[in-house]
């Protein structure tokens, strides 16, 4: 049983208005659990309406949202359970702060949930853990912090009410290279340790490709593909067509087809694309 | 061509914290001149010190030490700060935080109705700089309204307007879009050929760097590599180990390379790859 | 969606409403308000309802809205028109409530209040709804610039409201994300007791703040790099300048002010 299910689900803005947008249409959508989702798409595509279905932050106009295989507007009382379920940690997730310590801010979540004070010590020491902040941190002031230790205590402010699903909207947005990986490296670390599902939502196709196990491509309203990251890349030229950033390995090999040469377009990593051009040369086709 | 702008030796520092505890440096010792009419990139990761290095050319900051000129004129002293900033626009990270109009064209009018042009003058110069910018269908639009991309463009009019011979761009695309850094690329790089407008665009991003002619790495404050994005970008391990990326085209010549395959190394993007690896296996 | 926002209430048009200069359009509204008040008949009154009807015709705002604004302050007309229902003095006796009395006079008050008011609001919301908001603070600023005799900061407060305006939007579609990060923490914004309610802004009030003067801070380094120094020397892009459209109108103000005076001296005074 998929631990995410969407079934024809429809959202408008401003509905029944002349302003009306219709922001996602008749999207059907299964996540198996235990995936690592990367959502990619432009601006104005759907992704964040998409996820914020998934919680409950909006309510479909038709379909329905299932997540363990509940109808998660059967009782509308219950929604604010539905989003410890689901943790949505949103772009630039350092504003969000706004405690007095590190600990304190990250505890929010917890304390909205009912939990007991050792409960919450537990949550917010290992989500500190999972996203790598300094202990000696913990107590400080979170506006005391760097940008990059902001928004990692931004993070485990979502990661401490411990989600059966963690969704992720471009958590390296605005980061440097280094600070990029970093995240990255701390997401795939913190589905490896908990075996939780995770959703990246991310403009940067090399982002996605270097953590996902599956891709979900949304365009115009619409899931354009929903497939492991290697059949996605094999149609590198139709991301290409909806204008989707390619990484700049797989353009070369694009490139390369085109010039008529047997490769395929798969191709994601530097070290994948090395290894594809030895074994060409090696087999003799030049 | 003369330079624009030129550091000697120049050291600067924050002021002390609540504590009183003084700050290391921001910027060491950096000497360096800006060519007029250059496309020069700024790349360093954050906190390298590269955006103190671009409030230094407008003399936002002053230095602690050394000197810096505008167009021969000295930050520091404050008989110079209108014409230095005059001379030198800025662009900033975000783009609402800089757009003080309700409406496109009165805040492209902003800078040059401080300067006190004349009405007239400043009409045509609000719609030359629109023109420049591909914005010219929105002068009437409200900022809000408008994408992060489209509204940095609106920043650039901004500055031209003013008629500025230089314009330090200060991360301009870290908060867009993969299309709004694109439009905003494609507009400086034009505003620097078509006008000659000389350009410092501080990023860090190794993709927008590579268009440049010229790429400034600082590191740590100080300038840790110097050159055109070739010179610079063949250096793929250096830059790796402060923090920065290289292109995947250069990282694949490199890989290959390390292999035994004789390639050259010093690739900056896709189209130089394919044409090398092409090359290659037809020998 | 937060995009849809609009500040103010512009209509765009192109109408000769629109295009008075801003200045004359205030000056003319309080005039306006200030005649309302002097009409003691419903003659006056009427005349002054008929040259208002003229200018929503000119203006091509839709009725509909012009009505929307009258809906805000529909209480406050309502309990005005009760008041002068049952506290005007004289006339012949209508209806006898016992402790109230309902005389003629007391309902002819009541309509003539209930027209004024709904005058005097329909009158200023056109103002409103054919002047942009930027025009309106550069007006106020440039009509209020002889106060600079009294070392009033005219300039400084025009660009306060310029910014307000600006950044209003922001703010709001700011709120909206604070509020969407802390719900999906599980804040619960929607149930409790005043004081729960009041505690549960402070999640969203806190990073509020934080970001404004983050704003604050950035937009005035953005301005002093435009060479921004306060309202010394500064020109402005777009000049007021009279036309003879404005002329016009100041001309119809007075022909409006003489019909007014006149049909009260005519006729009998109600109020």
């Amino acid at each position: 049983m998929p631990i995410i299910s969407l079934k024809n689900v429809t959202h408008t803005y401003s509905e029944g208005t002349p302003l009306s947008v219709s922001a996602i249409k008749n999207i059907n959508l299964d996540i198996e659990a235990g995936e690592l989702v990367g959502i990619i798409g432009h601006t104005g595509s759907g992704k964040s309406t998409l996820i914020q279905h998934l919680n409950g932050l909006l309510k479909p106009n038709e379909g329905s949202v299932e997540i363990d295989g509940e109808n998660i507007w059967a009782d509308k009382k219950k929604i604010r359970s539905v989003r410890f379920k689901v943790g949505l940690c949103f772009q630039y997730p350092e504003y969000q702060l706004f405690e007095e310590t590190v600990y304190k801010d990250i505890a929010f979540g917890p304390k909205n949930m009912g939990m007991n004070e050792a409960q919450i010590k537990e949550s917010v020491l290992r989500a500190a853990r999972y996203v790598g902040l300094k202990p000696e941190l913990i107590n400080k002031s979170p506006f005391d912090l760097s940008g990059g230790e902001k928004r990692r205590a931004a993070i485990a402010g979502v990661m401490a009410m411990n989600p059966k699903i963690l969704i992720l909207d471009e958590p390296t947005a605005g980061l440097d290279p280094k600070g990029r990986q970093e995240i990255l490296a701390m997401i795939k670390d913190y589905k490896k340790k908990t075996g939780s599902t995770v959703l990246l939502v991310s403009h940067s196709m090399e982002d996605v490709a270097s953590v996902a196990t599956k891709i979900l491509v949304m365009n115009k309203g619409e899931v354009a593909m929903y497939d492991t990251v290697p059949n996605v890349f094999s149609k590198a030229d139709e991301l290409e067509k909806i204008g989707l950033n390619v990484p700049q390995i797989t353009r070369i090999f694009i490139g390369l087809r085109e010039k008529g040469l047997d490769v395929e377009t798969d191709v994601y990593t530097v070290a994948e694309g090395c290894r594809r051009l030895l074994s060409l040369s090696k087999g003799g086709n030049c | 061509m003369g330079k624009i702008i030129e550091f000697e030796n120049v050291s600067f520092r924050y002021e002390a914290d609540e504590e009183g505890q003084q700050l290391p440096l921001a910027v060491k010792n950096i000497s360096l001149g800006i060519e007029e009419g250059s496309f020069v990139a700024v790349l360093g990761h954050n906190g390298s010190g590269k955006s103190t290095f671009a409030k230094l050319t407008n003399a936002i900051n002053i230095p602690e030490s050394g000197k810096v000129t505008v167009n021969g004129l000295d930050t520091a002293d404050e008989n110079n700060t209108d014409e230095i900033r005059r001379t030198v626009g800025m662009v900033f990270q975000n783009p609402d935080n800089q757009i003080v109009a309700t409406i496109v064209e009165d805040d492209v009018a902003f800078g040059p109705e401080n300067l006190g042009v004349e009405p007239k003058e400043i009409r045509r110069r609000v719609d030359d700089a629109l023109k420049a910018v591909n914005m010219y269908d929105f002068r009437n639009s409200e900022p809000y309204k408008l994408s992060g991309g489209q509204k940095q463009r609106v920043a650039i009019a901004g500055v031209i307007a003013m008629q500025t011979r230089c314009i330090v761009l200060d991360e301009p695309t870290a908060m867009l879009d993969p299309n709004g850094r694109k439009e905003v690329l494609a507009t400086i790089k034009r505003l620097n050929k078509e006008r000659g407008i000389t350009v410092v665009l501080v990023t860090h991003f190794m993709d927008e760097a590579v268009q440049a002619d010229r790429v400034v790495v600082i590191d740590n404050g100080e300038v840790y590599a110097d050159g055109t994005p070739r010179e610079v970008f063949s250096k793929a391990d250096e830059l790796i180990a402060v923090g920065l990326d290289v292109p995947q085209a250069t990282q694949l010549a490199k890989a290959l390379k390390a292999q035994g395959v004789d390639i050259r190394t010093d690739i900056l993007n896709e189209e130089e790859c394919i044409q090398a690896v092409m090359k290659l296996l037809k020998e | 969606m937060v995009r849809d926002i609009t500040i103010g209430q512009y209509y765009p048009g192109k109408s000769l409403l629109h295009k008075m200069d801003p200045r004359v359009k205030i000056v003319l509204t309080l005039l306006f308000i200030v005649v309302i008040f002097l009409c003691k008949n419903f003659w006056s009154l009427g005349l002054m309802a008929a040259f208002l009807f003229g200018g929503i015709c000119i203006s091509g705002v839709p009725v509909k809205m012009l009505l929307k604004s009258l809906k805000a302050i529909l209480l406050i007309v309502f309990i005005t028109a009760l008041l002068n229902l049952f506290y005007a003095t004289g006339g012949k006796t209508l209806l006898d409530l016992g402790f109230a009395k309902i005389t003629d006079k007391g309902v002819y008050t009541a309509i003539f209040m209930t027209v004024r008011i709904s005058c005097l609001i329909t009158g200023s919301s056109l103002m409103t709804y054919t002047t942009t908001p930027t025009m309106l603070t550069d007006a106020i600023e440039r009509l209020l610039s002889p106060l600079k005799v009294f070392h009033i900061q005219v300039h400084t407060l025009a660009m306060m409201m310029t910014l307000a305006l600006r950044f209003i939007p922001t703010l709001i579609e700011e709120i909206d994300k604070i509020m969407n990060a802390q719900k999906a923490r599980g804040a619960d914004l929607e149930s409790g007791n005043i004081i729960d309610r009041a505690k549960a802004l402070v999640p969203i009030l806190v990073p509020l703040f934080v970001s404004s003067f983050r704003r604050a801070y950035e937009l005035a380094f953005a301005m002093e790099c435009r060479c921004y120094t306060g309202g010394n020397n500064r020109t402005r892009m777009k000049q007021m300048k009279l036309s003879l459209l404005d002329l016009g109108f100041v001309f119809g103000a007075v022909i409006l002010l003489a019909g007014v005076i006149l049909l009260n001296r005519f006729f009998a005074h109600l109020i």
